[in-house]
């Protein structure tokens, strides 16, 4: 299966193939035939096109760290799926109401710059109090209804300024 | 499988305030379980001691393997009934590893009114028992108990899930061939009897133990016959002479190390195959659970955030995530097992059941336990919902359930509310095991509104007798109901009557879940059956 990793601001396109006699590593037109054997504690013997190398290898979260030849990477691992999903544009501009009810709280005005995950507004339904919040960094552009206000499912809440295309 | 985005902010004003907040009732629920589990009077210890007893949790060291986990069941189990004398409902149940072996364990504590059984100690040894059966756990049982508490006795002796039902369970683990060994450092009186009697495999301590039907005050008012506890039902008496128990002890450690050979003879059962990879931990820390959980129950929050801080890796496959958004479904994995999670994002719509019911059966197809988390208020009421059929949507998801045969399991997570309750595996609907959140809350409508209801029925029927309420009236009488329905739909309230198989600090969960669904494997899976779906 082929990888997807960020190295030192570039992005890399990786892929292991099996061969009869090993294990091809396979970059865009390049092929090397590689071979990782570990040897405990983080160490491992990486040979590439019979050339054989000492690397140490560590994990935390996404980020890989690799020293090798006196020298330190930080490997991003790259998921596929978030990656094209990100280039597909953004979320919509407004929020709408996941079900009928009434706004008790109306935390932004338009205009106001507003952070990912902040609470722009509260409504409850069915006894329960629902916050609204920022689903990206943005600017509020309306407010659709105001405190007290009544609604169906799916009307307009609060809405962001469009994201500028860059 | 994609990671969790959160959108949680750890710094902010919310989030800190909900954790400080979470954190001291934590602290209240860890001290109470402490309580329960450790602190007895002094002349009950004495009395042990005297008569050369091991504490219960003492006899739990000793039998366990070193190192490995005890998931314990209601911890706090009648913490609210018997004036709060009965900790743990005088029973110490759960499941262990004992010579390697997955097995649940039931134990009686003889420093709680010399071990008797209240009837919530019954329901806490049919509820481990059951809990046997549908895992196919071999069952360890410790015995040392005065025998049924005789002043509550027609609570807890002749209906149908009383008293004997626990030896109805034995018999039926015994039929499935699935073991139990029972180590008798105590009494075993009357009923209690029979838990020896029909365990596979009984070993006795000379001296302590003993078994009879009758003992020696009943045998005396009965015949007259004057005997000793040892003679009459004594460890000589039954592995000489009359074949009741198998092993004689000296001591209790003895007693317990031979128990541990015994299990070790068992057969190791072929565990059910489903999909499993390489585990993981979560990539948030589950200890910013304690952060999003709000002070107020009232209060929604993203159920991904909950699930972000359990599964493996922090990762999740939503399924239909744009399609009945108040019901999140997707596919984690947990301990390296592949799950199916519901979990509530508001009250259940139309769409959000049938995506719930659909869901249930995709798991099933492809034989994947499913885990429910519930926060939920009920179904959407209302004309537009009723004449969209709200309630026969609402019945599939209890149609799918019933039907399930992957394993199921429950946690509250927070608000538990109406059929809500039905529909999200609540206790009713087999759940392998449920567990609850200690600020949860459950009852059959939200607290407020069911006291509003019922002092305006009060209220109405004294102005009916001529009498007019002023506003202070009005609310002394609403006041003791409103306190009283609150009292009775707290997670402590469930627990002290068993509702649940415990209460679980939120960081506790992913680990109890881990436990639940390996011990769950033991039974095979079937292939899933449904009854006639109102389409």
């Amino acid at each position: 299966m082929k990888q997807v990793f960020h190295v030192a601001g570039s992005r890399i396109e990786a892929l292991l193939m099996p061969v009869s006699e090993g294990t091809d590593l396979v970059l865009g037109e390049r092929r090397h035939r590689v071979a990782l054997r570990a040897l405990g504690d983080g160490e491992y013997r990486l040979e590439v096109d019979g050339v054989a190398h000492r690397v140490w290898i560590a994990a935390r979260g996404d980020a890989i760290h690799v020293h090798a030849s006196g020298r330190s990477w930080t490997v991003g691992v790259v998921d596929e799926l978030a990656e094209t999903a990100a280039a597909g544009g953004g979320a919509a501009d407004t929020a709408e109401a996941p079900m009928p009810g009434t706004v008790v709280r109306v935390h932004v005005a338009p205009g106001e710059p507003v952070k990912r995950g902040q609470t722009l507004m509260v409504i409850e339904s069915m006894k329960m109090e629902t916050a609204i919040v920022a689903w990206r960094d943005g600017v509020v552009g309306a407010v659709h209804r105001p405190l007290g206000a009544t609604f169906d499912r799916k009307a307009p809440l609060v809405s962001l300024e469009p994201e500028p295309k860059s | 499988m994609r990671r969790i985005e959160t959108n949680l902010d750890v710094h902010s004003e919310g989030f800190l305030a909900n954790r400080a907040h979470n954190r001291a009732r934590l602290a209240d629920f860890h001290r109470l379980q402490l309580e329960a589990r450790t602190r007895r009077p002094q002349r009950d210890l004495d009395r042990l001691a005297r008569q050369g007893k091991l504490f219960v949790r003492d006899r739990l060291e000793l039998l366990l393997d070193p190192g490995t986990p005890f998931l314990e069941f209601s911890t706090l189990a009648a913490n609210m009934a018997y004036d709060g004398e009965v900790p743990g409902a005088g029973q110490v149940t759960g499941i262990g590893i004992v010579s390697g072996r997955e097995v649940v364990i039931r134990a009686d504590d003889a420093s709680v009114k010399g071990g008797a059984w209240y009837p919530l100690s019954v329901k806490k040894i049919v509820r481990a028992l059951d809990i046997a059966i549908e895992n196919r756990l071999p069952v360890i049982h410790i015995c040392d108990s005065a025998g049924g508490f005789l002043p509550l006795q027609a609570e807890l002796f002749a209906d149908r899930y009383y008293a004997g039902r626990i030896f109805r369970n034995q018999c039926t683990l015994s039929k499935m061939g699935v073991p139990q060994v029972s180590i008798v450092v105590g009494h075993c009186t009357a009923g209690g009897a029979y838990i020896p009697g029909l365990s596979e495999y009984s070993v006795i301590v000379r001296g302590t133990g003993a078994i009879f039907l009758g003992g020696p005050p009943l045998v005396k008012a009965a015949t007259g016959e004057i005997v000793t506890a040892d003679e009459l039902g004594g460890a000589d008496l039954h592995t000489q002479v009359s074949g009741t128990a198998d092993y004689p002890a000296a001591t209790e450690p003895e007693a317990i190390a031979m128990a541990r050979d015994i299990v070790a003879l068992w057969r190791r059962p072929e565990k059910a195959r489903i999909e499993r990879q390489e585990p993981e931990p979560p990539y948030y820390d589950p200890e910013e659970l304690y952060g999003i959980v709000p002070r107020d129950v009232k209060v929604q929050f993203d159920m991904r955030e909950i699930i972000a801080r359990i599964v493996d890796g922090s990762r999740f496959h939503e399924y239909q995530p744009a399609y009945g958004t108040t019901l999140v479904c997707g596919f984690a994995h947990l301990w390296g097992y592949r799950l199916g999670i519901l979990a509530n994002n508001g009250v259940l719509f139309n769409d959000s059941s049938l995506k719930g019911a659909h869901f249930m059966d995709l798991c099933n197809r492809n034989r994947t336990p499913l885990v429910f988390l519930q926060n939920i208020t009920g179904y959407m009421v209302g004309r537009e919902y009723e004449a969209r059929g709200i309630t026969k949507d609402g019945a599939k998801m209890i149609m799918a359930q019933i039907g399930s045969v992957v394993p199921k399991f429950t946690v509250i997570v927070n608000g538990s509310f109406g059929a809500g309750n039905y529909g999200m595996c609540g206790r009713a609907f087999d759940p392998r095991l449920l567990f609850m959140w200690p600020q949860g809350q459950i009852s059959v409508m939200g607290g407020e509104q069911a006291a509003g209801v019922l002092s305006e029925i009060k209220v109405k029927q004294l102005e009916r007798e001529g009498r007019t309420l002023s506003a202070a009236e009005i609310a002394a009488i609403r006041e003791p109901i409103v306190e009283e329905y609150t009292r009775r739909s707290s997670g402590y309230y469930s627990t002290s009557e068993l509702w649940d198989d415990g209460l679980l600090d939120p960081v506790d969960t992913r680990n109890a879940l881990g436990i639940a669904i390996t011990c769950a494997l033991n039974a095979p899976i079937g292939d899933p059956g449904y009854g006639v779906f109102r389409l």
